[in-house]
């Protein structure tokens, strides 16, 4: 027993005379505004995975607009209806696409949500590529730590009156990139007013941002680089389509990104050019 | 990872040969199990068994877990092999395949000191602060990959301390787990008359972060709004007291637990958008301490048995770190406070422990009148700490036996269950229920038996008053089931069981009545166990912390195998 005593003390005691150094919280940023956004800055694109019935999901979308305004363009975002949570409400516009179930197939399937995958990577610690809304925040930070390792130049021609939308996208490698890369063009439409179910019950109005309307390229992407690019080795990529009337192009824009294929699919870097530009 | 096959090559050479010379001279001894499950997808549109990979295409998804054990020279050393092709009890929508060592061990004792190293199952108490266990339908594997030590002082007291990492899947988790614990024990003298004993024990866990995962920590409360800004800490240390008191008949366990302050992610929690211009959102980080009181008393003496516990939580959200989600990276186990049912329509709701903040109570009585006849009563009752109601249920039970010939049990199961917070249901507020069962067992011969089961769940029935604080009351969630089984036994090899689960009265109007029949048999041969059964199974959406997720329906064939060796 005088062993035993002996021990608790001494254990409790080195318990309570250990104190930690807690980290610096470092000085609230004011938003990507005050970074100066050049084409060689790295840029994260958030791909999250939503639907009209996912209660949820409003608040996924809230924070992804908190982090928009706190890394500007650095950040692009996209969401994607697929899955259970998609199938649209009598009377609704369908926000699906073909190519968003494929992504979300391609991407883990079907989880929890609201689910976002950032620059399409599996983190540490994580089953696939899907990872919770509270990771978000810190998963993008790391990222935007990275160095970019290709431009990515967006041009758009659109005429009003025949809704017909040209894209050239241009862009080359900064340092030599090793391995086959794909190339993936969106066209996105936000502000979408709409139904959408909230925790308050069913909004008539809620304005869906972010969405992914069509891609220009296949689900997985076109074909970029079969063995990589050399540095400063170039490349360039045209596409056409006519928006459907239901679309307000001054609200779309064209997303477009650079990523790895086979068994990582890791983004190298994103774009995005509104067509008001 | 070539050390790790070198370890198991030369572990699996001397198991072997030692097993031929254990075998003559009965040295060591050898042992292990399997368990291998196979599922055939077999896609059905009307149920919603459609549009994952393995119902789209792969078809076959399957897990198998092989455990091999031996033991010599006072060595205890364990392997196991885990195998995942296309599964989805990881996720039930997507498909996971991996395998490889899912566990190993060696243990050692040396006089009163116990050693142990590799993948470890331990708890300190009731597993309040500490728990490592293993629960493979939902695929929980959180054994402790590190170091374990034991001194026994004597009999009655001992000590042990712990090291390691949590396991997840085929690596682990980066933040350290380590505690200790004493445990003793005390009786009367029984010469003297008198018959009590004391177990006590008191634990201690601390949990430290990584850098990487504090990194990641700190990036997220950088984006927060000033007014919702947390400190951040590396170290988390949970205590716990325990005891239990047995005197006579009666036996009183109690543990109380504290946590102390640490950033914890609160998917209800209000968080201010960086841009106040944007509205208010839910879930962020928060920093609290936490505390947890559980206590049970029992009662046994001939034929008569009671069981009270009570529990009451506040923030003791115990994880790896605080971006871990549903039941993963959990460090500890609170204990559940209402009755594990077996029958399906009175398994069909659940309450899912509330870490963040629940007040429970449960008592169970049972009284055997005679041989013959039983009977079985229980109560419990949860609530938030606001006293809004999660959970209520009152379940009685009786058996009656007669003779060796047949057996009835019958009863009836009132529930109340929260589907607004258990599965984030906005507006749904309280699921009432009361499903009626009974379940008859003949037997025709010593071998031949046959078991039938018959359920009935009424929806939507006031019962119980009306003390739900903020939520209504009128929820009938899918409508009314019934739910029909009927088991033909041919010992000791054969049993053969089909069963329907009927939505007989579908909440919705015009919804088409589903039909949700299994079909199976199984055969038993020593210490094999075979099954393959014929399910459907409906669906349903769970919204655990804030994150909601599907389970899909099942369609198709499941297959077992259970060995023992």
């Amino acid at each position: 027993m005088k062993k035993l005593s002996f021990l608790s003390i001494i254990v409790f005691a080195l318990c309570f005379s250990c104190k930690e150094i807690q980290p610096v919280i470092p000085p609230f940023g004011d938003g990507g505004g005050s970074v100066i956004v050049t084409p060689e800055s790295r840029k994260v694109l958030i791909e999250e995975f939503t639907g009209v019935s996912c209660v949820n999901c409003p608040q996924g979308a809230a924070q992804i607009e908190d982090l928009i305004s706190i890394h500007g363009e650095s950040l692009i975002a996209i969401s994607i209806h697929a899955g259970f949570f998609s199938s649209p409400y009598p009377g609704q516009q369908d926000f699906r696409t073909e190519e968003g179930s494929a992504i979300l197939n391609l991407l883990g399937g079907e989880s929890s949500y609201p689910a976002g995958v950032i620059n399409r990577k599996i983190f540490d610690g994580e089953i696939d590529h899907q990872v919770g809304q509270a990771s978000w925040a810190g998963h993008i930070a790391n990222e935007l730590t990275e160095d970019a390792k290709v431009t990515i130049d967006i041009s758009t021609n659109y005429n009003s009156e025949t809704r017909k939308l040209d894209i050239d996208v241009t862009g080359g490698a900064i340092e030599i990139i090793d391995g086959a890369l794909r190339i993936s063009v969106m066209v996105v439409e936000t502000n979408i007013k709409d139904k959408q179910l909230t925790p308050d019950g069913l909004i008539d109005d809620y304005s869906h941002k972010h969405v992914l309307r069509d891609m220009l390229t296949d689900a997985t992407g076109d074909e970029l680089a079969l063995e990589g690019l050399a540095v400063n080795e170039t490349y360039e990529k045209s596409y056409s389509m006519v928006l459907p009337e239901a679309w307000e192009s001054g609200n779309c824009s064209v997303v477009a990104f650079v990523h790895e294929t086979g068994t990582t699919t890791t983004v190298l870097q994103a774009e995005e050019h509104y067509l008001g530009e | 990872m070539k050390y790790r096959h070198l370890f198991l090559c030369m572990f699996f050479f001397v198991a072997i040969c030692q097993l031929n010379y254990a075998q003559e001279n009965q040295g060591g001894r050898f042992s292990g199990d399997l368990v291998a499950n196979g599922n055939f997808f077999i896609r059905d549109t009307a149920i919603g068994a459609a549009n994952t990979p393995q119902y789209d295409h792969q078809l076959f998804g399957a897990e198998t877990w092989l455990n091999l054990r031996y033991s010599n020279w006072g060595f205890d050393v364990g392997v196991r092999f885990d195998l995942f092709n296309n599964s989805n009890l990881l996720n039930p929508q997507g498909s996971y395949s991996a395998q490889g060592i899912g566990r190993w061990f060696i243990k050692k004792k040396i006089n009163n000191l116990d050693i142990a190293v590799g993948y470890l199952y331990d708890q300190i108490g009731s597993g309040i602060i500490f728990r490592a266990f293993e629960q493979r339908p939902l695929l929980i594997d959180n054994a402790l990959y590190g170091a374990r030590l034991k001194y026994s002082f004597n009999e009655d007291w001992s000590i042990k301390a712990f090291t390691g990492k949590q396991k997840f899947n085929f690596s682990s988790y980066s933040p350290i787990i380590k505690g200790a614990a004493v445990d003793g024990y005390f009786a009367s003298d029984e010469e003297a008359g008198t018959n009590w004993s004391l177990a006590p024990g008191l634990g201690i866990v601390n949990r430290t972060i990584d850098d990487e995962t504090m990194r990641n920590i700190v990036s997220s409360i950088t984006t927060y709004n000033i007014a919702d800004s947390i400190g951040a800490h590396y170290n988390t240390y949970a205590f716990s007291a325990y005891n239990t008191l047995s005197v006579g008949k009666f036996s009183w366990y109690i543990e109380g637990a504290y946590k102390t302050q640490e950033q914890i992610f609160d998917p209800f929690a209000v968080r201010l958008a960086k841009d106040t211009t944007n509205s208010p959102s839910l879930g962020k980080m928060i920093s609290v301490d936490g505390n947890v009181l559980y206590t049970t008393l029992s009662y046994a003496s001939k034929g008569f048995g009671v069981t009270l516990e009570a529990k009451r939580t506040e923030n003791f959200k115990l994880r790896v770190d605080p971006f871990v989600e549903l039941n993963r990276g959990a460090i500890n186990f609170l204990p559940p406070m209402a009755r594990v049912n077996t029958y399906r329509l009175n398994a069909r709701y659940n309450s899912a422990t509330q870490e963040l903040g629940e007040l429970a109570f449960q008592a169970d009585v049972s009284y055997a009148f005679s041989k013959k006849l039983l009977f079985n009563l229980n109560f419990s009752n949860i609530t938030d700490l606001n006293n809004n109601l999660l959970y209520r249920e009152i379940y009685a039970e009786g058996t009656y036996k007669y003779k060796r010939k047949w057996q009835l049990i019958s009863g009836v199961q009132l529930q109340n269950y929260n589907q607004e917070v258990f599965e984030v249901k906005p507006k749904k507020g309280i699921v009432q229920t009361i499903t009626p069962f009974a379940e008859f067992l003949y037997k025709f011969t010593r071998k031949k038996s046959l078991r039938m089961e018959a359920q009935y769940m009424f929806t939507g029935v006031e019962w119980g008053g009306t003390d739900f604080g903020e939520f209504k009351s009128d929820n009938r969630d899918l409508g009314d089931w019934v739910f029909l089984l009927a088991e033909f036994g041919i010992a000791p090899h054969w049993i053969f069981e089909v069963s329907d689960m009927y939505n007989i009265d579908p909440s919705t109007e015009g919804a088409k009545a589903n039909h949700y029949p299994a079909v199976g048999i199984v055969y038993i041969h020593k210490s094999n166990r075979f099954s393959v059964r014929y399910v459907k199974q409906v669906e349903g959406v769970v919204c655990t912390g804030g994150i909601c997720r599907l389970e899909p329906a099942f369609s198709g064939v499941k297959m077992s195998i259970n060995s023992t060796f």
